[in-house]
């Protein structure tokens, strides 16, 4: 059974996700809150995808997809953000499902992640190498992009 | 006649007889000859006196010819200026020294009430269309001094005239009267008014008005385009427009220029400027050539606004619309999300519309509450008064009391939710479900003020039992708080009323 890491800032809401994926027939790792505790997660063993809210209580969930980038985790973004994307540019490439999603859409962006992934370590492994080094370089407008965003919500 | 004495003495003589004859004829004879020579010298005086005055009269027609040709000639010249003084449209008033008129140019009746047969009337028996109080003053004035006055006065209707008195002298110098001439100055009143707003409004236009010859330099320059862009008039004028651009700016002027050119009016949305500092920003500019009257561009008036602000508005709209989406889908996925608990907790259809009821009426009202909280704080007693407010129906019901403290709002969500939970318990099974039942809550803060709690306290309600089944409520009482601030709850099913203890990290997630 693989294993889907879930990070979600709503109780309410991961508890619904979760229940969609167990549904769909995953074992859940998790559901987790912040990136603190998603790392403890990654931590202790490993997962084959993950499912992450993009904006955690203003925090961007950003730091783990970097570290799933390097792990070589395939990964969507769910977001409630459509229109002024927060997150940085070298991440806009990933897939990205709409909140609030149904099962469907979980179960098709899943399968899709799974085949990407076959794919990819087919053709060796390349791609995630570019990737995890561009993330690195963006690591630090990453920070300010998150700042810029959380000054622009005091206004 | 002293030498003919002799002669007529001595005719008288008696002593000669045939002599004597001859003698008194001869001197008949000479005495006719006196005579006539006499009639002949008078008749020739009488000719020579016929002779000047013939000289005289001849003068005279001379003279009348001339005099008569002089008088056509200054008939005509008088008819040529009256004329011309007619085509002038200028009001014209001739005055007599007594301030009589004397004439007065077709014109003048727009200023005076004047006919034909008021020539000869004095001046101040004709009413005057003008506020022009002083005309006899000035009149006067004129005559004593020789010298012209000028007024402006206004008409009735709003027409402006600047007023000229001037004398009127004769050929040799001496003041004959006062010409009054009235120049309606409204159109060029209007005008120089209207120049001076525009001017007035081009200076302290915000905007940067400026003038651009066609060869790229600056030859105007207004206070907006020195406010803009921190060049005095002195320092820009004279330079050429390419100073305005940034270094990096793919534009040049003479390319704007040639475009502006060819068009009527060039307007650019966005292009980029440099101060003089060095410092750039954004403008949206207008372009318009210049003509002359052969149609060549003379020069291109430009004028730019700075759209700094008006793109960060654009941006913080984008932003505030980007949120408003953001929180609606949250509460969609919430709303999705309770809908999936409930269905696995809740027995009935009716009861699951019911229970989703409550649930959306309450999630409302978190967002009611937190709408206007902007400063990222808010007081505890206030969050928890604002989350009971959909169940308070009397302060005897439920009281809310405690110590005054600002808690993070990203925390109010899941206390929103417990305090909502255990409004819709105590309402089910608890001391609401009775009349006379009370809820007390209180707001404590630890002394370290790492913690803040909220104590819920039921009494005189039905006697509680321990629930034997965890629902919906109890679940998202206990574990949303922890999971979404780490916070902790602790409940007591006593039997005089349910007491509950929800704790929560005031630094950040303590799990």
């Amino acid at each position: 059974m693989k294993r889907v890491l879930v990070v979600e800032d709503t109780y309410l809401t991961a508890e619904s996700l979760s229940l969609m994926l167990l549904e769909l027939g995953y074992a859940v790792a998790g559901p987790v809150p912040n990136t603190r505790e998603a790392g403890r997660i990654l931590d202790e063993a490993a997962v084959d995808a993950a499912v992450l809210d993009v904006d955690l209580r203003g925090e961007l969930v950003t730091p783990v997809a970097a570290r799933l980038v390097s792990l070589g985790v395939p990964f969507v973004f769910l977001t409630a953000y459509l229109g002024l994307d927060p997150l940085p540019e070298v991440y806009r490439a990933f897939p990205t499902v709409a909140k609030p999603c149904s099962l469907d859409t979980l179960e098709r962006s899943l399968n899709a992640l799974f085949e990407e992934r076959d794919r990819g370590s087919a053709s060796g492994g390349q791609r995630e190498g570019v990737e995890s080094s561009e993330l690195r370089a963006v690591a630090d407008d990453e920070t300010r992009a998150v700042r810029a965003h959380e000054l622009a919500g005091d206004q | 006649m002293e030498p003919t004495e002799p002669a007529v003495r001595s005719r008288h003589e008696p002593d000669s007889g045939e002599g004597d004859l001859e003698r008194l004829r001869l001197e008949a004879i000479v005495l006719e000859l006196e005579a006539s020579n006499d009639e002949l010298r008078s008749a020739n005086e009488a000719l020579e006196r016929s002779q000047r005055e013939l000289e005289a009269l001849r003068n005279l027609e001379l003279l009348n010819a001339r005099l008569t040709d002089e008088i056509t000639e200054a008939k005509a010249a008088r008819s040529d200026l009256v004329k011309l003084l007619d085509s002038t449209g200028i009001a014209t008033i001739f005055l007599a020294r007594d301030l009589s008129i004397r004439s007065f140019t077709p014109a003048a009746t727009q200023v005076f009430r004047l006919a034909e047969s008021e020539v000869g009337r004095s001046i101040s028996d004709v009413r005057c269309h003008l506020a022009y109080d002083s005309l006899e003053s000035d009149a006067r004035e004129v005559l004593e001094k020789g010298s012209s006055v000028e007024r402006a006065a206004q008409a009735a209707d709003g027409r402006s005239f600047t007023v000229r008195a001037s004398p009127y002298r004769s050929v040799n110098e001496a003041i004959e009267g006062v010409v009054f001439t009235f120049v309606d100055v409204t159109r060029l009143r209007d005008a120089e008014e209207r120049g001076r707003r525009l001017a007035t409004v081009m200076a302290d236009s915000n905007d940067a008005v400026t003038v651009v010859g066609p060869d790229g330099y600056i030859l105007h320059w207004n206070r907006g385009a020195e406010r803009m862009y921190g060049y005095r008039p002195d320092e820009a004028i004279g330079r050429r427009f390419d100073i305005l651009l940034p270094a990096d700016s793919n534009d040049s002027a003479s390319e704007l220029l040639e475009r502006g050119r060819t068009g009527a009016t060039l307007e650019v949305a966005e292009a980029g400027r440099r101060r003089h500092d060095g410092s750039t920003f954004d403008v949206s500019l207008t372009l318009t050539p210049v003509r002359d009257a052969a149609g060549r561009v003379e020069a291109f008036a430009m004028t730019e606004r700075d759209i700094t602000q008006q793109k960060e508005r654009r941006a913080h709209l984008e932003f505030l619309l980007s949120e408003l989406d953001h929180r609606v889908r949250n509460t969609l996925a919430l709303i999705q999300a309770v809908i999936d608990q409930l269905v696995t907790t809740t027995v009935s259809v009716p009861a699951l519309a019911e229970a989703l009821k409550t649930r959306i009426s309450g999630i409302a009202a978190m967002h009611e509450a937190l709408r206007r909280e902007k400063s990222g704080e808010v007081d505890a007693v206030r969050m928890v008064r604002m989350a009971l407010a959909p169940h308070v129906l009397s302060d005897e019901q439920i009281a809310i009391q405690g110590s005054a403290i600002d808690v993070p709002t990203r925390i109010a969500s899941p206390v929103f939710m417990a305090l909502h939970e255990l409004a819709i318990n105590a309402k089910k099974h608890g001391a609401l479900s009775v009349p006379g039942g009370r809820v007390v809550v209180d707001v404590e803060v630890e002394p370290d003020a790492r913690f803040f709690d909220i104590v819920w306290k039921e009494s005189d309600g039905p006697v509680v039992a321990h629930p034997t089944r965890r629902g919906f409520g109890m679940t998202v009482i206990e574990r949303g708080l922890e999971y979404e601030a780490g916070g902790r709850v602790d409940l007591e099913f006593e039997p005089t009323g349910l007491r509950a203890r929800l704790r929560i990290p005031l630094d950040g997630e303590q799990r």
